[in-house]
């Protein structure tokens, strides 16, 4: 990971935040004036939390939930009824022979980006 | 239309009418069917309203009482969900496209409690897409319209679970909270919310947001209805990893309890973040009114809070961003039909409205290569700097008082262009959701706007409600509902009066008068 946090810290200004990359990461397909508003909302955005970087927060523990020390548990792994697949099936776009249905994946134009790239492989194995 | 209708009176009062078998739950739920179509043209409160399974379930319980059964604590009630909790059968469409023909196959956890205790499920209410905003306005499916003023939004997210019982078109309703989602359409439409602590109310069957901030809460027209709802939907539940398994009290017994001699804050930052003076008057007032009632009012700093709203605008987004990256197109919802599974996930994802796109894009932002630590890393620990204000606060003070809104209800379309001003309807209730405490908001009294002025009916001024928040320790739900009681008690006559006045002239469209507000669909 490559990290300007550092220097973002002390900065004045918001950094330009590339809108096409992030929405390839979101896999979000954005029209080209949506893209302008996107940029120009997201950036004034950025702007106005400007504030939270005047913080020392060096030394600080970051808190991901609400509590001290709780703890996420997890319940025994036994055999209990729930619903059947078939209800769950129910649910999906296109099916067949109880297999959920997808077009093929993978075969598209490997344009830019290693983080595309990764990602659309991931999705191939996961569909295979 | 008087005012002893059934669709009028609180749930307390309906249950002791059935339990003394002077109504039966089949007339009760008729009663809140009949009003739902008397006035849902003007309010847009309900995106299904489920009559036969309703009336079927009203049926049972009057069997029940019949043969000498106890209904169980809700026995014969009617109660709205919010559309992103699962009730099994019905849909569950978060306020989006994206799950608009979705039907929910299980029951959450509080949906199944509400049966159990014998509620009435009525139908599913309007929302901000996925819960996403504070006006109800970014819903796909339909505009919702504060009853008190159908020019002006109920608030949000839970904006239709707010105007359906400010309306009086359901007695008791859930909705969740990831921002004040609860609290700040309560205070807009003149009822009272709760986000319960984080781990009070098991979230099964709540369509994620921001999971760590999310927690189902309770909406009802006094303090003592509310703890009817509590006293149902808390407690532990194994299918819900955060859930809390600790004791659960009886919320309706703690309102008894004394309020003399507790101990309230009042944090300076909470009045210099753009509060307009019509609230400030009312909330000074209820300070006053709380000292009356024995509580001992003194300032307090949380200098950490004015980083709040910043700070949640990044925690949510980034949570929400990594939630819905499940809506795919493959397990449920709309599919995009297209050659490439690429571009099918892409295309469905069209189907996202603009704050949904907004915050996840934001999300991904905030979490993504060489911006993580700058801006998620750096909010999870200004996260921990707001947490340790309130743990400091409350090792002096029982609760803490603020606003629940800067303003009361603005204007439909008012604030859509303008995002940042939408955020900043959330100041003064993220605090809370970023510490997990439990807020309640309970109506304090009325800021004067003007009205809608011109002939006919039109009138110079109108009043609309403000909200008190209550925030107290983690799981101390007692002590914030029995202080929101005991002034509830106190400004009940004045805000039940104008209530009453409010729902009397709503419901004169669909009698062919040609009162109409709002230009645009329902």
């Amino acid at each position: 990971m490559t990290l300007n946090a550092g220097a973002r810290s002390e900065g004045k200004a918001a950094p330009k935040i590339d809108v096409k990359h992030v929405a390839r990461l979101a896999m979000l397909e954005l029209e080209p004036e949506e893209t302008e508003r996107m940029q120009r909302e997201l950036q004034s955005i950025l702007e106005h939390m400007k504030e939270l970087f005047s913080l020392d927060v060096e030394d600080v523990e970051p808190s991901f939930g609400s509590f001290d020390g709780a703890e996420l548990r997890l319940y025994p792994d036994e055999l209990r009824l729930g619903l059947c697949s078939e209800e769950f099936l129910r649910s999906v776009p296109a099916v067949r022979d109880s297999y959920v249905m997808v077009p093929r994946a993978g075969q598209e134009q490997r344009s830019s980006g290693e983080e595309n790239h990764s990602r659309r492989e991931l999705q191939a194995k996961n569909e295979r | 239309m008087n005012d002893d209708a059934l669709w009028n009176m609180k749930a307390s009062a309906l249950l002791e009418l059935m339990a003394a078998g002077e109504v039966s739950s089949v007339e009760v739920v008729e009663a809140f069917l009949d009003r739902i179509s008397e006035v849902e043209r003007e309010v847009g409160a309900f995106l299904e309203v489920m009559q036969e399974e309703a009336l079927a379930q009203a049926r049972r319980i009057d069997k029940l009482r019949q043969s000498g059964e106890y209904p169980g604590l809700l026995g014969g009630i009617p109660v709205a969900v919010k559309d992103n909790i699962c009730a099994a059968g019905a849909g569950c469409t978060c306020g989006s496209r994206m799950l608009a023909d979705w039907t929910a196959p299980y029951d959450a956890t509080v949906v199944r409690a509400l049966k159990e205790q014998g509620a009435v499920i009525i139908g599913k209410t309007n929302m901000d897409e996925f819960a996403m905003g504070s006006s109800t306005e970014n819903s796909a499916l339909g505009v919702t319209r504060n009853p008190w003023d159908l020019r002006r939004v109920p608030g949000g997210s839970s904006g239709g679970s707010a105007a359906a019982v400010a309306a009086g078109e359901v007695p008791l309703a859930l909705g969740s909270d990831t921002g004040g989602s609860v609290r700040q359409p309560a205070a807009f439409t003149g009822v009272t919310g709760l986000k319960p602590t984080y781990g009070r109310v098991s979230r099964y069957g709540l369509v994620a947001f921001a999971s760590s901030l999310d927690q189902i809460g309770p909406l009802a027209a006094d303090v003592k209805d509310l703890c009817l709802l509590m006293d149902v939907i808390s407690g532990f539940d194994e299918r819900d990893s955060t859930s809390e398994d600790r004791p659960v009290p009886s919320y309706s017994q703690a309102l008894s309890r004394s309020t003399r001699g507790l101990k309230g804050g009042v944090p300076k930052e909470c009045l210099t973040q753009g509060v307009s003076p019509g609230v400030r008057r009312c909330f000074e007032r209820a300070l006053e009114m709380l000292e009356e009632l024995g509580i001992d009012i003194k300032e307090i700093s949380l200098p950490m809070t004015r980083y709040a709203l910043d700070c949640y605008y990044i925690i949510a987004p980034a949570e929400a961003s990594s939630n819905l990256s499940r809506f795919d197109g493959v397990r449920y919802g709309v599919r995009a039909e297209t050659e490439s599974f690429e571009k099918m996930y892409m295309r469905t994802r069209r189907n996202f409205g603009p704050e949904v796109r907004r915050r996840i894009m934001l999300g991904t932002f905030a979490l993504s290569a060489g911006y993580y630590d700058a801006y998620y890393l750096r909010a999870a620990k200004v996260r921990t700097l707001i947490r340790r204000d309130f743990k400091r606060a409350f090792e002096e003070f029982d609760i803490i008082l603020s606003p629940t809104a800067p303003t009361s209800a603005f204007l439909l379309g008012e604030r859509t262009q303008d995002p940042l001003s939408m955020y900043m309807a959330d100041v003064l209730t993220v605090p809370a959701n970023l510490a997990g405490l439990p807020a309640l908001s309970v109506p304090c009294g009325f800021e004067e706007v003007p009205g809608s002025g011109g002939g006919g009916e039109g009138e110079m001024v109108r009043r609309l409600p403000v909200g008190l928040q209550i925030t107290g320790r983690p799981f101390d739900e007692e002590t914030v509902l029995c202080a929101g009681h005991a002034f509830y008690q106190a400004v009940a006559p004045g805000v039940e009066a104008e209530l009453a006045r409010m729902r009397k002239g709503l419901g004169r469209a669909s009698q062919g008068s040609t009162r109409c507000c709002v230009q645009g669909s329902g």
